[in-house]
């Protein structure tokens, strides 16, 4: 009876009214012609029983068919029991038949009233489910948020039969954009928002928000008054944008998925170009150093010789700058391997302070090491350039006649390395940002001694490498250290062999 | 002077070959130039060079092998030069054989210095080894036993100064950790390298003022120990 749901004017109370007293009128016209033709008084009961199941296939509720079975049993009464056209009865078997034809009227129309109903709901939930999946299938093909956007005010406009219209956002909620379709038109409109222009579009309308509790992507809004709250078309509306707000989230997800794989890309890319020009330098660079020093040798004026230490002096610089770049896009490609030795920490650190004080121009390095033996798991190469360059360091922020202390000490399974100097110290914004990629302080210093901070860099990879850490601080009588510490667990150990 | 000792150069840079030979003409000594393996076989075999300069990456032949061949027939000098990320192949050449080891790039006075080791060592074959040595305030008596240090008498147990001795021997050379094992225990195992770190820093202990500022052995981080006599 798809009839009397699917057309307004039949679920009018009055014309369902109409109907049941028709229906009722026509039974009792159809009894008058038995009963006149013979038949006997049963058959009228049938027959009244017959149109009240009519009339609640006819229509909706179960309040006409109730009403139906009443005014059923009293026409009965009126017209077809003696005493005639009175509500009397002489014969009392009649209360029974009114009785029972009461009772059985009433269940066929209630059982017919809810059969009708779970069929109406039935119906809706098939409906519905093929609205939502029409549209979870056409939002599956969008690919991209603004995509989304179209697709979804489409079909909700296809579904509704109104104007609709989506405001998408950006993740800051700074940008709005709009995406507006007319009733019964297929274009449509994109155009920008300001954040005033979104208050004033959404007034008074019906606004379903496509958002979870973290993130809002935007919002839907339908004509004010169109959409009752709790309906069967609310609920309908608002788990299709709990789809959109799937398929934005998605699309959302892909398009950092994409930005993120670009980025490593491009870190790649700079890494490996960095490298390729670091490794061509190297040869040129080795002869400009080889031939500098040579001419130093068999020059003799004097002003020639300065000229030629100076060309000297800066390639070897260049060539510590470039071996740098080397060993640090190696440990950033995890290249380079740590090759873990239980090594004496007094040889490690006599080899870098040897090492480094060809270029501390007469500063004296102290040593403070403990009295004891100690041995600590490391790569003793890397270690040593640790140190070399934290010497290296130190020398950049002391003048000539100022002191370069290394401390070695042994804590709770920890072996700490200090270089402590009585310089300038550094800037207390530097002290977190000294480890940074190319990361140069900005002092008025800093154009005299060159430098882009490659060395301290190197060192927080290498002792993250030997799960270690590296700290900068300033101390309180002048001057800066560095320390940083190696975890004694971890090596093969002297004592178990 | 010098102009006696022949020096073959192995290098196929030619920047690195015109470096080592300028270096070495300051110094007045003669050197011959080859850039491939074959080519400084046949030198080594013709020419009879007093020292070889050798580098590790030719195009033809392999370093080691040039060490392992030259070995089989002769014991003359031979100082590795090598790029900055080969350590392995340096330690494999000074167990194989070679003297001494030059890490790229370097300068004139480190060859020289490195030269000036090996050439005292080749005049000092011929002569037999000096019972007593002396260098700095150390002194040793290899027929006693005995070391002392600014006249003052330290003890060494036997082992400690079969290390000490076999530096000395060897001093201003490159001693690998597994050569020093091999020449004092008689064998080498990865567990031994341990025990020879506690020698050594014991050994330290007793020769230096300030075990971090060594003023007689020196270290070669990954590599081994070198006794400087100079």
């Amino acid at each position: 009876m798809s009839i009397s749901h699917n057309s307004k004017l039949f679920q009018k109370p009055p014309v369902q009214m109409a109907v049941t007293l028709l229906v009722l009128a026509g039974a009792t016209l159809l009894s008058m012609l038995f009963k006149n033709t013979g038949f006997s008084g049963t058959n009228i009961v049938v027959i009244y029983i017959l149109s009240v199941l009519i009339i609640s296939r006819m229509t909706v509720g179960y309040i006409y068919g109730i009403i139906a079975s009443v005014l059923g049993m009293f026409c009965f009464n009126f017209f077809f029991t003696e005493p005639y056209h009175t509500f009397n009865v002489y014969n009392e078997n009649y209360l029974v038949t009114f009785v029972v034809m009461l009772i059985a009227s009433i269940l066929i129309s209630t059982l017919t009233s809810k059969i009708m109903h779970s069929q109406y709901a039935a119906r809706q939930r098939e409906k519905q489910s093929n609205i939502l999946f029409q549209i979870t299938s056409s939002l599956a093909k969008a690919g991209s948020i603004s995509d989304v956007a179209t697709v979804s005010v489409r079909s909700l406009s296809n579904l509704l039969d109104c104007d609709v219209f989506c405001i998408t956002t950006d993740r800051e909620q700074q940008l709005y954009e709009e995406y507006s379709i007319k009733k019964g038109n297929r274009m449509v409109d994109t155009r920008k928002l300001s954040t005033a222009e979104v208050e004033s579009e959404t007034a008074g309308r019906f606004v379903l928000p496509i958002a979870n509790r973290r993130y809002q992507y935007g919002l839907i809004c339908l004509p004010g008054g169109r959409i009752s709250e709790e309906s069967e078309e609310e609920k309908l509306i608002s788990s299709i944008s709990v789809q959109i707000f799937v398929a934005m989230e998605r699309e959302r997800l892909a398009e950092e998925r994409e930005k993120a794989k670009n980025d490593a890309e491009r870190e790649k890319f700079k890494s490996s170009l960095l490298r390729s020009i670091s490794h061509d330098l190297r040869t040129p660079l080795a002869g400009i150093t080889g031939v500098s020093e040579m001419l130093l040798y068999s020059l003799k004026d004097e002003n020639n010789i300065k000229l030629v230490q100076g060309i000297y002096d800066d390639s070897c610089w260049l060539t510590q700058m470039v071996e740098n770049i080397l060993s640090l896009t190696k440990i950033q490609e995890g290249k380079l391997t740590v090759h873990k030795q239980l090594e004496a920490v007094e040889e490690i650190v006599g080899e870098a302070v040897s090492h480094a004080s060809k270029y501390t121009d007469g500063r004296s390095i102290e040593i403070e090491i403990p009295d004891n033996v100690v041995f600590v798991p490391m790569d003793g190469k890397l270690i040593e350039q640790v140190l070399i360059n934290l010497i290296n360091n130190a020398v950049k922020h002391t003048s000539p006649s100022d002191e370069i202390n290394i401390v070695v000490k042994q804590a709770k399974g920890k072996v700490w390395f200090s270089v402590i100097d009585n310089g300038t110290g550094m800037n207390p914004r530097d002290l977190s940002k000294v480890f940074d990629l190319f990361y140069t302080e900005e002092s008025p210093r800093a154009d005299s001694k060159r430098g882009i901070g490659l060395g301290l860099s190197i060192c927080k990879a290498i002792v993250s490498a030997h799960r270690g850490q590296i700290i900068a601080e300033n101390n309180k009588d002048g001057g800066a250290t560095i320390r940083f510490y190696l975890p004694c667990e971890g090596g093969k150990k002297y004592e178990q062999q | 002077m010098n102009s006696n000792e022949l020096f073959l150069i192995v290098e196929d840079d030619k920047q690195i070959r015109s470096f080592i030979s300028f270096s070495l003409k300051t110094q007045e000594y003669r050197s011959i130039e080859t850039t491939t393996g074959k080519e400084a076989m046949k030198a080594i075999v013709n020419a009879h060079p007093d020292v070889v300069i050798l580098d590790l990456g030719l195009p033809d032949m392999d370093g080691l092998d040039i060490i392992r061949q030259v070995r089989a027939f002769s014991d003359m000098p031979i100082i590795v030069v090598s790029a900055r990320d080969q350590d392995r192949e340096k330690i494999e050449a000074l167990d194989a054989g070679a003297d001494d080891y030059l890490t790229k790039p370097f300068s004139i006075n480190e060859l020289l210095a490195r030269l000036r080791v090996i050439l005292r060592h080749v005049k000092r074959e011929d002569t037999p080894v000096p019972e007593i040595y002396r260098v700095g305030e150390l002194e040793v008596n290899f027929e006693k036993h005995l070391v002392t240090l600014s006249g003052n008498e330290i003890h060494f147990t036997p082992m400690e100064f079969n290390v000490l001795s076999l530096l000395i021997r060897n001093s201003g050379k490159v001693l690998t950790h597994s050569y020093i094992l091999k020449e004092v225990w008689g064998s080498y195992l990865d567990s031994d390298m341990q025990s020879l770190r506690v020698f050594m820093a014991n050994i330290r202990r007793k020769l230096e003022k300030d075990p971090a500022k060594p003023r007689y052995i020196i270290t070669e981080v990954g590599i081994g120990y070198r006794f400087a006599d100079e």
